[in-house]
């Protein structure tokens, strides 16, 4: 390797294009100049015993102009160049080599000539046999501008061989890494970052709003430079180099991706992980969960790992049992439905024989020699009134009947409660039970879907009615209570009359396909408990000691409910950030 | 109380505990020119009943606080010849076979025809002349 780390000839500063492993100090001694010259005089061509004070008021006296990325990744500096320049050297600079650093500088910063001057040092932290090169500049305005070059001289067999076998393992395990790997080259883009800083840019956000440019451009020019060979099946791709282009066609599929990608590596975080949908080399549709690990500070910048988990499987998994959830759930509101088909028809032969008998007495005005139309628009009337009533009744059935998705909206849990309780009303007097609430005023709102906790609510009355079969006329009463709780949590609870819960059943009363009923599906109760833990509750089942059985189920209100979504949002995030490997 | 009697117009009662049967029931029975008193409770009919005052009684089987079969019963020892005519909604073979046996004149199910109400009055109140109607052709 051509290595030029320090002036070969008079006027000939390094060249950018010879800076490779080579770290770069620009210091000014302007402040420092009385003190260098003081240690100087007291020993001439420095390597003196340095007072602890001393040395630090030189090296607080010294001020950085620059630095090369090398320094900043070898000494572990700000990454934010603005952190690093027209500070002190002496917060910055390694103990172990500091005496070396103050000799280093009294000798170039007094002595006449304009050659190099070098010390060694055995180690500075995690560096061997140091070489630090100082030299003034040229140019003689800026006689106080001090040039340090850092070299740490692997020249120990071992340590080559070491950092080889180190970079190879690296490789190889990457290669071999069972996970998607795409390695990417971000820092083109931490560049414009770099300069929209500069110009005070801070709030990336707007600014990419008022420039949708930006976003191209900074995923235009982030080049993916490798990928493993998880990431060339995960994307059915054949050759590495259909991979190693801008990173345009990951992110491409998902609105908005691009720009929440640049906008966590502006903001400068460690992790970024979103799902994605990505659109493979062969035209399937994946849903990803994309992991991005950005370099921090004292890493090398040139790295950033992005990662892909196929969540494809998984989604469609999860789907397929939301619609079996679904279909369940359909099937014990059917189940529930078809117990109470007598006391339906009922109900729906009421208002239609109303419409029927007022339709046929309207006939009847009409027919007459001097029809009585004042007659036939009472009963007109009286007809649209019922016909109303049995669509109401009809909509009721069609809304426990139907299929459909769950939607979660605010709602009033007394309102959903007296709903259920207009529902069985005929059912109820159909089988002389006598049905009793005591709804709490003023409850919160509790979020949810109406339908299903209404399938609840209606299964657990139906069950309680279908228990009291046997009891004694006077005494087939059921108690609804809403009310809330300490935690803030909504409790409904039904008490009954009938005979209770035989004790041996309670354990696995909730469990599906559990029915002491003839023709019962055994799934109602297994539904009701799935609803109530979908929304965020609880259920349970005991007997009353005066006897007849008793059910409740709690679940959170808005107010609370919402705060615990947060905070589960939140720890999932933080669990997520903990958890994403790191690599580099 | 006689005034019914000395017009020659029948009345009849309508016992239901659904409001609107009630009226439909009696606006049916101002068409066919009877007379009608509606009740919404079994309770309130036995409050006003008197012997002779109601020439036909029609009731619902199914209701709140009383069955049609009850006030069947109740009425059989204190009238056993007012005439009753069961409405119901369900179809419940056993309670029909039931007033039947207990001498009411008809058990029709909801929803009712006009026609085959009108001829079950007409053969209700023409019983003291007739033999038991369990004859009479159900609705078409």
């Amino acid at each position: 390797m051509k290595s030029v780390d320090y002036p070969t000839e008079a006027g000939e500063p390094p060249m950018p294009a010879a800076i490779g492993q080579v770290a770069y100090w620009q210091f000014n001694v302007t402040r420092a100049r009385a003190l260098l010259e003081s240690m100087d005089a007291a020993c001439p061509g420095g390597d003196q015993e340095w007072q602890p004070d001393r040395l630090d008021m030189l090296l607080s006296a010294v001020r950085i102009v620059d630095v090369n990325d090398e320094a900043i990744r070898l000494f572990g500096l700000p990454a934010d160049r603005d952190k690093v320049l027209d500070r002190p050297i002496a917060s910055l600079w390694p103990e172990q080599s500091r005496a070396a650093l103050g000799d280093l500088l009294t000798t170039v910063a007094t002595s006449a000539h304009k050659g190099t001057v070098a010390r060694e040092i055995p180690s500075v932290g995690r560096l061997q046999h140091v070489v630090l090169t100082g030299w003034k500049a040229f140019e003689p305005r800026c006689a106080d501008t001090v040039f340090v070059s850092v070299r740490a001289t692997l020249n120990a067999p071992n340590a080559v061989i070491e950092l080889e076998a180190s970079q190879k393992r690296y490789r190889n395990m990457i290669s071999s890494l069972p996970i998607p790997v795409w390695q990417i080259d971000a820092r083109p883009a931490g560049r414009i970052f770099d300069r929209l800083r500069a110009n005070g840019i801070t709030d990336m956000a707007s600014y990419s709003d008022e420039h949708p440019e930006i976003v191209q451009l900074a995923c235009d020019i982030v080049q993916v430079f490798d990928v493993n060979k998880e990431a060339m099946v995960l994307f059915g791709g054949k050759h590495r180099s259909e991979f190693i282009r801008s990173v345009k066609y990951l992110f491409s599929t998902t609105p908005g991706a691009t720009k929440r990608v640049m906008l966590a590596h502006f903001s400068g975080v460690r992790n970024h992980v979103e799902e994605l949908k990505v659109r493979t080399f062969d035209g399937r549709l994946l849903d990803v969960l994309l992991l991005m690990t950005f370099p921090v500070p004292g890493e090398r910048l040139d790295t950033t790992i992005l990662m892909m988990i196929d969540n494809t499987a998984r989604l469609e998994a999860e789907a397929k049992l939301r619609k079996i959830e679904a279909d369940f759930s359909h099937a014990a509101r059917l189940s529930t439905l078809g117990e109470m088909t007598t006391s339906i028809a009922h109900e729906i032969k009421q208002p239609l024989s109303a419409i029927l008998m007022n339709a046929q007495t309207s006939l009847r005005y009409l027919r007459r020699a001097e029809p009585n139309l004042d007659k036939v628009d009472i009963l007109t009337s009286r007809v649209v009134e019922s016909a109303q009533r049995a669509g109401d009744i009809i909509g009721r059935i069609q809304d426990m009947a139907g299929k459909r998705e769950a939607t979660s909206t605010l709602l009033d849990f007394n309102e959903v409660v007296r709903q259920c309780v207009v529902f069985l009303r005929h059912e109820s007097e159909d089988k002389g039970v006598v049905i009793t609430t005591k709804l709490q005023p003023d409850l919160p709102s509790v979020r949810g879907d109406r339908i299903q906790l209404q399938q609840v609510i209606v299964n657990l009355i139906v069950n309680s009615i279908q228990a009291m079969k046997t009891a004694p006329q006077v005494q087939r009463e059921i108690y609804l209570e809403t009310q809330l709780d300490d935690n803030a949590r909504v409790l409904f609870s039904i008490r009954d009359t009938g005979t209770g819960i035989p004790v041996d059943h309670l354990d696995q009363i909730f469990d599906g396909f559990f029915t002491t009923k003839e023709g019962g599906l055994g799934i109602g109760l297994a539904i009701c408990q799935s609803i109530i833990k979908a929304h965020g509750g609880e259920i349970a089942a005991s007997n009353r000691p005066e006897g007849g059985a008793m059910f409740g189920f709690s679940i959170p209100t808005t107010a609370r409910g919402q705060l615990q979504s947060e905070q589960s949002l939140g720890t999932f995030l933080e669990r997520q950030d903990d958890t994403v490997p790191r690599i580099i | 109380m006689k005034v019914c009697e000395l017009t020659l117009i029948p009345t009849i009662a309508v016992v239901d505990d659904d409001v609107s049967i009630c009226n439909a029931l009696a606006e049916l029975l101002e068409v066919f020119d009877f007379k009608c008193q509606i009740f919404d409770h079994p309770e309130k009919f036995l409050a006003a009943y008197m012997r002779g005052r109601f020439d036909c009684l029609i009731t619902d089987l199914n209701m709140k606080g009383m069955s049609g079969l009850e006030l069947q019963q109740k009425l059989s020892a204190a009238d056993p010849d007012l005439p009753i005519i069961f409405i119901s909604a369900q179809s419940a073979p056993e309670a029909k076979s039931e007033a039947l046996r207990l001498g009411a004149v008809a058990f029709l199910s909801k929803p009712i025809s006009d026609d085959v109400l009108h001829r079950h009055i007409i053969s209700a109140l023409s019983r003291g002349t007739m033999d038991k109607p369990d004859d009479l052709p159900r609705e078409p």
